[in-house]
């Protein structure tokens, strides 16, 4: 009995997610999104109790509150019919998921995920929606299109949505007894004691604030060990400095340039590529110029839409 | 061992991979829903969220670093595509002088 729990609860939530997309009143939406809201909590209160659970209630609590935020903001953004107030909701979900992230210790993800997706991602979106919205509403003052204010065929979308949902929900609760035990102190005590191993500088650099003066050893990774949780620097002769643990920046950054050099070069050619395809389908737009100032003049629309190569 | 390792040990995975695929599961329900493209390309932004949150969690339950970098190629990728992306999308405003998906239903066929 206690085996389909969460997925009566995935359909209670996707019955609330229904009802925030099919019913465009204020009362339906309310009521849907207090029963999506059920849903997803007896959810989160079933995953409580499987392996990996909850063990720092300070820190399940941050972690409630931006999920909260996050899954939120993603409704509302599915749900607004406003274009503008989606990407600004969108922003919403960035935000609160590199909370999360921070929460999960990985903090050079999360500052560059909202620089990057939050500053830049998201402002090119705004300004096609801008430019977008600019045009139709000169023609419709303040109207917004039907194609924003009805859903195409909300009931499918969302039983694909809650079948996607029941299998991980499936995998989430039958799978995680399986997963090996998660990294403790000692294997997070390993990371960092291999990465100084691999920084001969930064370690130099800490031995000298130390006032070190001997050289050296050949392998580093020897001359490091660990003693009751802190890591130290031991040399031949019985020096013993403990030295700072390299932070997630370090840890992330050599994980890029020696794991994956191969991606790292892909990638750049990846956003070269884009580069060059962005350049490409703008510049197809040169030979409308002189359609778009008749347009902009307020002159016939039909001759513009013929300009385009295969336009109808 | 830092201190803030000390403070933040103890994040549920489980909650972790629920809300992601809560998120993907929202992303997905509004990809299939919205007719409008802009709004369909944020709601695969949104799944591009979900995925993030996923590899992040699985990489700090196996102190695991690769997650977190592969995390930073989904952030390239989801430039690029946004950029062509929307290169394409005002392409194709500039035909219909409409965002809806379904005035390009012929290319079903």
């Amino acid at each position: 009995m206690g085996a389909i729990l969460p997925y009566i609860a995935t359909i209670v939530a996707a019955l609330g997610l229904l009802t925030m997309l099919a019913g465009r009143q204020r009362p339906a939406r309310l009521g849907g999104g207090l029963l999506g809201l059920a849903g997803l909590t007896w959810l989160w209160i079933l995953a409580g109790s499987l392996p990996g659970g909850v063990e720092d209630v300070a820190a399940e609590v941050f972690v409630l509150i931006f999920s909260l935020i996050a899954v939120a903001a993603a409704v509302q953004m599915i749900v607004q019919q406003r274009p503008v107030y989606s990407a600004l909701f969108f922003v919403l979900v960035v935000l609160s998921v590199c909370g999360l992230l921070v929460m999960l210790e990985a903090f050079f993800v999360a500052f560059a995920l909202v620089i990057v997706y939050a500053g830049a991602i998201l402002i090119t979106y705004m300004f096609v929606l801008m430019l977008a919205q600019q045009a139709s509403n000169a023609e419709h003052e303040g109207e917004i299109p039907s194609y924003d204010r009805v859903p195409r065929d909300p009931v499918s979308a969302v039983v694909v949505a809650a079948i996607f949902m029941g299998v991980v929900v499936a995998a989430t609760f039958s799978g995680l007894s399986d997963l090996p035990p998660a990294a403790g102190v000692q294997a997070r005590l390993d990371a960092d004691v291999a990465l100084l191993g691999s920084l001969p500088r930064q370690v130099r650099r800490e031995l000298e604030a130390a006032e070190f003066e001997g050289a050296l050893p050949e392998s580093l990774k020897d001359a490091i060990q660990v003693r009751d949780g802190t890591i130290l620097f031991e040399d031949a002769d019985g020096v013993s400095i403990p030295l700072t643990p390299p932070g997630n920046t370090s840890h992330v950054s050599w994980s890029l340039v020696a794991s994956f050099p191969a991606s790292l070069e892909l990638a750049g050619v990846i956003l070269l590529m884009a580069m060059f395809g962005a350049v490409v389908l703008a510049r197809r737009e040169i030979k409308h110029a002189e359609a778009e100032l008749a347009i902009a003049t307020g002159a016939d629309h039909d001759e513009y839409g013929d300009s385009g190569e295969g336009a109808p | 061992m830092s201190i803030l390792a000390a403070e933040f040990s103890s994040v549920s995975l489980a909650h972790m991979l629920l809300l992601a695929g809560v998120l993907m599961a929202v992303g997905l329900a509004g990809f299939l829903s919205r007719r409008n493209l802009i709004v369909m390309f944020l709601c695969t932004e949104l799944m591009f969220q979900a995925a993030v949150v996923t590899m992040v969690a699985f990489g700090r339950w196996y102190w695991d670093f690769s997650g977190q970098v592969f995390v930073i190629f989904i952030l390239t990728v989801a430039a690029a595509e946004a950029a062509l992306a929307l290169a394409l999308v005002i392409l194709l405003y500039r035909r219909r002088s409409t965002l809806d998906a379904e005035s390009w239903t012929e290319l079903r066929e």
